[in-house]
């Protein structure tokens, strides 16, 4: 039961990213400003930072599997997401090692990843002719408002989630 | 034993890498057809997204339904008013189609070009990637949706349906299209200016039309309704008035900007439009799939 909650979370997430946006006042949207939910990054980066042991893997591998799925429903292009969370995962992977898990580490690991994940999905969208949007225009237009609005998502679920990582992690290995 | 991991992570590296460009190159050559695991996946998701939306869609209904109440007396003296007005108006209707059917009979034509079956549908849901002007309409091909169908809400034409699966699909906003997606149009006060609706300008929010004969007749203010002629969309469908007049880029012919006359943003319920008349495009299509089966 334990192994099935995590994506159970992520799928309800999956959902979710979908509906808030259409729930988002029509005076915003007009803005001209992207709003990208990653909350299937933040929420994969906080499997990695305190389920996940320094050899496994699930923050990675439900991160790269739900954003395929988040592609094959919500966009035309496959494997775009995929590279950008799969990089940016790997990344917290590697950095996490090096530093203590607390609250401010996981602030700067988000920023610095959605920003990695940002940049990917930009240069690779640009390069297939998805966008045509300038640097200066996607650091301003796109890049600043979704970042934003990541951290906000991750100021509300880090309360509830973080704590109760550490306690799943822990019956994990017992039952192990 | 370190030096043989490093080297499983690098084949790991390079395999993956190797499956993502595979999986690029292999989506951007698709053109909207799904198969069938694709399809199970969208209608599981889109089950789920149903079950979520509609009590969120209640709720906001809800909270509209307080504000509107304050209105309502005043919107009842007017609407009176204006159904005197409606009254003779639908007794006209009447008349006009009956003789329009008369005439048509005497002429042997059956269906019109601008004739078409509405399917009615809920959206729910938006892509969160706004790169992709998406948006998810809970009727698929059971409910007789096709790729290459024309949407529209009560205010004008909203963009095509570019994927349909079993009991969902997947449509392309207006603000999405550029050169693989045209339009073909014509100004309703004049059919001498026609052309093709060529992409989307976000920074003025307009869709680019171009004129394909230069007439010189173009001006701003002009309507601008699907022509029929694309093979695809019934003709008639309300696209937008031109609120902008220029020369293209090599000055030979005219572009104009036209303002569209749905909302993109805000919307709940559209109609998705089945074409009665034999449409090359829509038709064959399926007639080829059914072959093939």
């Amino acid at each position: 039961m334990r192994s099935f909650i995590l994506p159970v979370i992520l799928f309800i997430l999956l959902i979710l990213e979908s509906i808030t946006i259409n729930l988002l006042p029509s005076s915003i949207l007009a803005l001209d400003l992207y709003y990208i939910p990653h909350w299937l990054l933040v929420f994969s980066i906080l499997i990695t930072i305190y389920y996940d042991e320094l050899h496994s893997y699930y923050g990675i591998l439900n991160g790269v599997l739900f954003a395929f799925l988040f592609e094959l429903i919500y966009t035309d292009l496959l494997g775009i997401y995929l590279l950008a969370y799969a990089v940016a995962l790997y990344m917290v992977h590697l950095l996490k090692r090096f530093l203590h898990k607390n609250f401010i580490v996981t602030f700067l690991l988000v920023t610095v990843s959605l920003i990695v994940a940002e940049f990917i999905l930009f240069a690779l969208y640009f390069i297939v002719g998805q966008v045509d949007l300038t640097l200066t225009d996607f650091i301003s237009l796109r890049l600043i408002p979704t970042v934003l609005i990541n951290i906000l998502f991750l100021l509300i679920i880090y309360p509830i989630f973080a704590k109760r990582l550490m306690i799943w992690k822990e019956k994990h290995e017992q039952l192990q | 034993m370190p030096r043989f991991l490093r080297k499983r992570k690098l084949i790991v590296f390079f395999t993956s890498i190797i499956i993502v460009v595979i999986l690029i190159g292999f989506s951007l050559n698709r053109s909207g057809q799904t198969n069938i695991v694709t399809q199970f996946i969208t209608d599981t998701v889109g089950l789920a997204q149903n079950i979520v939306y509609q009590p969120v869609q209640f709720f906001i209904g809800l909270t509209d339904n307080v504000k509107d109440i304050r209105d309502v007396y005043k919107q009842n003296e007017v609407l009176k008013s204006e159904l005197q007005e409606y009254k003779t108006l639908a007794f006209k209707v009447n008349e006009l189609e009956k003789e329009n059917e008369e005439l048509r009979s005497l002429l042997n034509i059956d269906v019109l070009i601008s004739d078409y079956t509405p399917i009615r549908a809920t959206v729910i849901s938006r892509s969160p990637e706004q790169f992709f002007d998406q948006i998810k309409v809970n009727k698929g091909q059971l409910h007789g949706v096709k790729p290459n169908m024309a949407v529209i809400t009560a205010d004008g034409m909203i963009g095509k349906v570019s994927s349909a699966s079993q009991m969902t699909s997947v449509i392309q906003l207006l603000s999405g299209f550029d050169e693989h997606n045209r339009i073909s149009v014509v100004v309703e006060e004049n059919e001498n200016v026609f052309g093709l609706i060529e992409g989307f300008n976000n920074d003025t929010q307009t869709l680019l039309f171009r004129e394909l004969e230069n007439s010189g007749e173009l001006e701003e203010g002009q309507t601008v309704i699907s022509s029929g002629l694309g093979g695809m969309f019934p003709r008639g469908l309300l696209i937008g008035t031109i609120s902008s007049v220029e020369l293209d880029q090599y000055g030979l012919t005219q572009m104009a900007h036209v303002e569209p006359a749905a909302d993109f943003i805000d919307i709940n319920h559209v109609i998705i439009v089945d074409r009665d008349i034999f449409s090359p495009i829509i038709d064959d299509e399926t007639e080829i799939e059914e072959e093939e089966e």
